[in-house]
């Protein structure tokens, strides 16, 4: 016979077992929590280093919205940084990567320009070497300065440490063939014609003197200081930007400054850098070439253009410690990048001085984004110097000072000699003065000057000032069923015109069309039914009395997708943006 | 699309001949057209359609009718500057209808419900665009006629509209040309 319980005693111990047993329940997942915690803090889930596959990529949007930290753009992958956890996220949408080190935590990673045919065993009895793809070879060490682990002639480049995904720039699509309408003009003409082979053997030869210019010998110092000076005595606005780098080193970049007179905001960088190596680097690296020949080109540009107001801001760059991983340039790119300054594009010039073969072309190397600067430097070189200029598109050359640049995001160029180089006395004690070829050095400066000019406008006596204040914004009208949009645009009267004329293109800085047909007489225009899927870019000039045109106003960029350009009701604006996600 | 129209008129014709109705009526009205979707109001406010039935009798007090009805509209399309780009909405609407009518001593109040073919066009007079469609709806009414003299009676109507497009612009997604429409005028009873 079973035992039975009074009702009342039941109750009491099913009240009792229930808040026992809630007990439990509380104590144990509190327990849970608190350890996952703990465990998270002192072991948080480990962060590998990863290459992501190119080939069929088109998941742009996983890496927005993961937010994955992309740290080198190549020609066929990226690197990445990513949480362990994020791996399976990459899994699920089928990107195809692999890992390259587990647990990066400090270590520090360079990018090495090594040919493929050369074993790697050079690099791996130092530390650790991967391929990435063709010549690129990923390099690192367990041991704080691995960089020190590297042969002194190799060219290398420090993994970025940040993330580059906010300033990587879908590539502008330039037509195979464009007829180019080159406007010559003809203070541009006098610009270049006063290019002289003589400066650059002076100033090669000055900095060749120093026997070495390898970062972190007092020489290289002193390379430095007579550029300072050559600045200096022209009339620039020169200062130091001093930086460390390798194990506890400090060189400085010089910058000098020539102010735009209309948009002295805007500001169009020419740089090389003045240090150089070899394999003795510090007793013999005369780099007369490797670059002594680009950091000439900047000089000549500035003894030239001094006497020239120009519209737009040129900053004459000269960037120490390239040779150890384009420190100088990188400190400075940061710091442009920190105050947010607005950078027009970079002429980087590294090596512009031997020729193999006459007639040599001086090669230019972009990036996707920065293709329009080189077609531009060919359309100037086609206008006024009488050399030719081939384009390359690789990302993965990243081994001289623009690459520090299109990191941040910037459009930026490398002018070189050979694309791959040929020089025999490249980072030897023998890249001399009398290895290089001034037929070929001289026009590949004029290139410079022309492009320089073409983008920088030195201002013409008898024409109307450039025109200033020009906005743009999307105007958009929407009926049930369809929708136009228009672009209008503003701009401050200029005293000097009778009418202002309105370019627009598709490309920054090149092709522009003028839209309207005769001159405009108010200071403003509407550019009727523009397409909501292309980037415009537009300029205005000013027409004075007799007729003559202004130099081009500042480029503005109307995009689809700038929310802020829209003068629209939130709501219109929401549906814009949904139609431009469909 | 007329052709298609007047195709769907002679077929409507041809069934009430074939079906013998015990009463045939016609009406003329207007009114007014509240739109259900308040951006077709934003741009082309309320309508004033004009509409044209008729309704046949066949079995004691239930039938049904058919007519054609038309609404044109000027608006201007929404954006920065007001009057931009004017705008001229068409609609013509063939509704075809089922119909219970309770007869009164002067009067008859009718409800029904049925379904409306619709054609419609929005038009940009200044630039070279035009979208035009057709689309199926669906509504109830409600009416009311009073007799004057003779055959001529005066006419009240009341009707609800759904026509969803599936279509639409940055301004709305799916355009809705449903709504409310208020109407007025006088029917003849022929027989």
């Amino acid at each position: 016979m079973a035992r039975s319980f009074p009702a009342q005693k039941r109750k009491f111990l099913y009240k009792l077992s229930k808040l026992f047993s809630m007990r439990i329940f509380r104590t144990i997942s509190s327990t849970f929590a608190f350890t996952s915690l703990v465990f998270l803090f002192l072991f948080p889930q480990p962060t590998d280093l990863i290459k992501i596959s190119k080939k069929g990529f088109t998941q742009w949007e996983i890496l927005q919205s993961y937010q994955i930290e992309i740290l080198q753009d190549l020609n066929t992958c990226f690197i990445a940084r990513i949480n362990r956890e994020l791996l399976q996220v990459l899994n699920e949408n089928q990107i195809t990567y692999s890992i390259l080190d587990e647990d990066i935590k400090d270590k520090h990673y360079f990018l090495v320009h090594y040919p493929s045919w050369k074993p790697l065993d050079r690099l791996k009895e130092k530390g650790n070497a991967i391929v990435l793809e063709k010549d690129t070879v990923l390099f690192w060490a367990e041991i704080k300065d691995p960089i020190l682990l590297i042969p002194a002639e190799i060219p290398r480049k420090p993994l970025s440490s940040e993330s580059i995904l906010p300033y990587l720039q879908a590539p502008y699509s330039i037509p195979r063939e464009i007829e180019y309408e080159i406007r010559e003009n003809e203070t541009v003409k006098r610009i270049v014609n006063e290019v002289s082979s003589n400066d650059l053997r002076y100033f090669i030869q000055s900095l060749q003197d120093f026997k070495t210019r390898y970062s972190s010998t007092p020489t290289c110092e002193e390379a430095g200081e007579l550029i300072y000076n050559y600045f200096q005595n022209l009339g620039l606005d020169v200062s130091y930007q001093s930086f460390t780098f390798g194990p506890n080193y400090t060189s400085r970049n010089i910058i000098g400054e020539l102010r735009g007179v209309t948009y002295p905001e805007d500001v169009l960088i020419v740089c090389g850098h003045y240090d150089s190596t070899s394999y003795i680097p510090e007793i013999l690296a005369p780099g007369a070439d490797d670059n002594a020949s680009g950091t000439a080109a900047v000089l000549e540009a500035a003894r030239i253009l001094v006497n020239y107001p120009l519209d737009f801001t040129v900053r004459f760059i000269a960037f120490s410690a390239e040779e150890w991983g384009l420190y100088g340039s990188r400190a400075y790119a940061s710091k442009v990048q920190d105050e947010n300054e607005s950078i027009v594009g970079i002429i980087n010039l590294d090596m512009i001085g031997y020729a193999d073969n006459m007639p040599e072309e001086l090669e230019i190397i972009v990036n996707p984004a920065s293709e329009w600067l080189a077609e531009k430097t060919i359309q100037s070189s086609r206008a006024y110097v009488p050399t030719s200029v081939r384009k390359t598109v690789d990302s993965s050359f990243v081994y001289s000072d623009h690459a520090s640049f299109w990191e941040k995001g910037y459009y930026a160029l490398c002018g070189i000699e050979d694309y791959p180089l040929v020089n025999p006395y490249y980072h030897s004690p023998y890249d001399t003065i009398d290895t290089l070829n001034f037929e070929f050095c001289t026009p590949s400066v004029k290139v410079v000057l022309a492009i320089l000019s073409e983008l920088a406008q030195p201002i013409r006596a008898g024409h109307p000032t450039t025109p200033v204040g020009l906005t743009g914004k999307y105007v958009v009208y929407s009926s049930l069923f369809s929708q136009v949009i228009d672009v209008y645009l503003t701009w401050n009267h200029n005293p000097d015109a009778v009418g202002y004329n309105v370019y627009r293109t598709t490309i920054p800085h090149l092709n522009y069309n003028k839209i309207n047909s005769s001159p405009i007489l108010g200071n403003s225009f509407l550019d009727r039914n523009a397409s909501s899927e292309i980037r415009y870019f537009y300029v205005i000039t000013a027409v004075g009395s007799s007729g003559l045109e202004s130099n081009f106003s500042r480029e503005i960029e109307i995009a689809p997708d700038n929310q802020s350009s829209l003068n629209l009701s939130n709501r219109m604006a929401l549906f814009i943006h949904k139609w431009h996600g469909q | 699309m007329k052709v298609k129209k007047l195709l769907f008129f002679i077929l409507f014709l041809n069934i009430s001949v074939m079906c013998f109705p015990e009463a045939v009526s016609i009406s003329f009205s207007s009114g007014y057209f509240l739109p259900k979707q308040k951006e077709f109001k934003e741009i082309y406010g309320n309508g004033y359609p004009l509409a044209f039935e008729i309704r046949i009798n066949l079995w004691k007090n239930s039938g049904f009718s058919a007519g054609l009805e038309y609404l044109n509209r000027k608006g201007y399309a929404l954006g920065n500057e007001e009057n931009e780009y004017p705008l001229r909405f068409k609609m013509t609407t063939i509704p075809f209808t089922v119909f219970y009518r309770y007869p009164l001593k002067r009067a008859y109040l009718s409800v029904g419900l049925g379904a409306s073919y619709n054609t419609y066009e929005e038009r940009w007079e200044r630039v070279e665009i035009e979208f035009n469609d057709e689309k199926w709806g669906y509504f109830i009414f409600y009416s009311a006629e009073y007799r004057i003299f003779s055959k001529f009676y005066l006419l009240a109507h009341l009707r609800y509209e759904n026509i969803s497009t599936g279509e639409g612009s940055f301004l709305v997604e799916d355009v809705s040309l449903g709504g409310m429409k208020i109407l007025a005028g006088f029917s003849i009873h022929l027989f």
